[in-house]
């Protein structure tokens, strides 16, 4: 077979490119679907979190009061003893989830095991005031500890955002413009091969007629 | 050249798509119904969800929904429209979504975001690009 | 298994999540100790999610610490009610929208 010409192979360096112009772009709108997805996850979960940390936050304040209180009444040793006494048994189950294709922490609270005393009162310690103070720090755990997951969970979507935008922003700013900028040199490179070749044939014509 | 970076992009995009669904009846029949997604990954479909999915077919229909439910994104289709497939899945999600029922639906932004506030776990995103 | 929830804070928070049955409990001390003491646990491969009071959040530099996504890491106001400066939460709604915007939810 013959040696391809220029113009053969630059047409097919030209029908290449034009390929991976498409391939570009329809990543990059597929990338932009995927992010306008992410984005709708995103602010669904920031107005969760927000919610969550409030009444987590006020919960916590509450439970500070309270403990102020106790504090005053028992002594700041004798509360940090009877705290010392308390069993440390306070367990969270952490599994994950899946936003997206996005793995996202879960966090599933348990139950605590609660004693009772012979007196038939005392959940954690044979105080009445410090139980009161104890269920309230519990109660705000099981909050902060939701607060956790949600908070959690919204980072690792902004994360996945950040990411999927950088790779749109690549498309759209480098390498979408590099491959067009590529094809219209090509093109105009082809155009002059095509000139050349006319002038040098429209010569030989010409030489050819003079004969 | 950044092809094959592109090429790699597409192919992640689907990665969260299970191997395989499940119907909404084995769904609701199993004590920890899931899914593998092609990464590997469990997901998990929410009891709840499942439940106020089955108020919408009868058994019947609950045994050939398959799940999650696919929400197609096609670039072709305008960006923020989705398209509900299969004739099926479209009357459950025009139950959903307060519509009039078709073979075939397609819906917009608010819809999709109203669907995947309330069946987080049963619906899920395919991406469709035309490109093996 | 993440089983574990741990503390950094003052000595009222300290006492508070303690009663509530919270085992890894560590009084705020020196910047170096309370580092030394994130570390640890977030080294520990049993610990799930670990709260930090404002203050020690704030030097820690926690909003830009690199880290991984388990163990969950929250600050939390500390027994004055002193807030961490930096809103983790604020600070991605800020990144993602290029502006500040306050995210509100109907309750």
């Amino acid at each position: 077979m013959a040696m391809p010409s220029a113009t053969s192979q630059t047409r097919m360096e030209l029908i290449n490119l034009r390929k991976k112009l498409v391939l570009a772009q329809r990543g990059k709108d597929l990338l932009q679907e995927k992010m306008d997805a992410l984005v709708m996850e995103f602010f669904y979960i920031a107005r969760e979190v927000t919610y969550a940390k409030k009444v987590a936050f006020k919960s916590l304040e509450e439970a500070h009061r309270l403990l102020t209180v106790c504090l005053g009444v028992n002594g700041t040793l004798e509360t940090l003893q009877h705290m010392r006494e308390v069993k440390k048994d306070f367990k969270v189950e952490i599994s994950s989830k899946l936003i997206m294709g996005v793995e996202t922490p879960l966090v599933t609270v348990h139950a605590r095991e609660k004693k009772v005393t012979e007196r038939g009162y005392g959940l954690y310690t044979s105080n009445p005031l410090l139980d009161k103070v104890a269920e309230k720090f519990e109660e705000t755990l099981k909050y902060l500890c939701k607060l956790a997951e949600l908070e959690s969970s919204l980072l690792a979507i902004a994360e996945e955002l950040e990411k999927t935008k950088r790779r749109v922003n690549a498309l759209e700013h480098v390498i979408i413009p590099e491959v067009k900028e590529t094809i219209r040199m090509i093109e105009m490179k082809l155009g002059e091969i095509e000139r050349d070749n006319f002038v040098r044939l429209k010569r030989m014509k010409t030489l050819r007629e003079r004969r | 050249m950044n092809e094959e970076l592109v090429k790699v992009e597409l192919n992640r995009l689907n990665m969260h798509l299970p191997r395989n669904r499940i119907s909404l009846m084995d769904a609701l029949r199993s004590e920890n119904p899931f899914v593998i997604t092609k990464s590997g990954k469990i997901h998990s479909f929410d009891r709840k969800e499942l439940e106020e999915l089955a108020k919408l077919v009868d058994d019947k229909e609950a045994e050939k929904l398959m799940l999650p439910i696919l929400i197609e994104i096609n670039p072709s289709l305008g960006r923020g429209t989705a398209r509900i497939s299969g004739s099926l899945e479209s009357k459950v999600i025009s139950s959903i979504l307060k519509r009039e029922p078709a073979n075939e639906l397609l819906i917009y932004r608010p819809e999709i975001a109203e669907l995947r506030r309330r069946f987080p776990t049963t619906t899920c995103y395919v991406f469709i690009s035309g490109i093996t | 298994m993440r089983q574990k929830v741990g503390v950094i804070g003052d000595l009222e928070t300290i006492i508070g999540f303690g009663l509530a049955g919270v085992g890894e409990l560590y009084t705020a001390g020196t910047m170096e100790e309370n580092l030394a003491n994130l570390k640890k646990m977030m080294e520990d491969p049993e610990m799930g999610i670990i709260f930090v009071t404002a203050s020690v959040a704030e030097e820690l530099e926690l909003d830009r610490m690199k880290k991984e996504v388990f163990p969950i890491v929250i600050p939390i106001p500390d027994s004055r009610g002193r807030k961490p400066k930096v809103d983790l939460t604020e600070k991605a709604v800020t990144r993602t929208l290029g502006t500040k915007v306050v995210i509100r939810r109907e309750e």
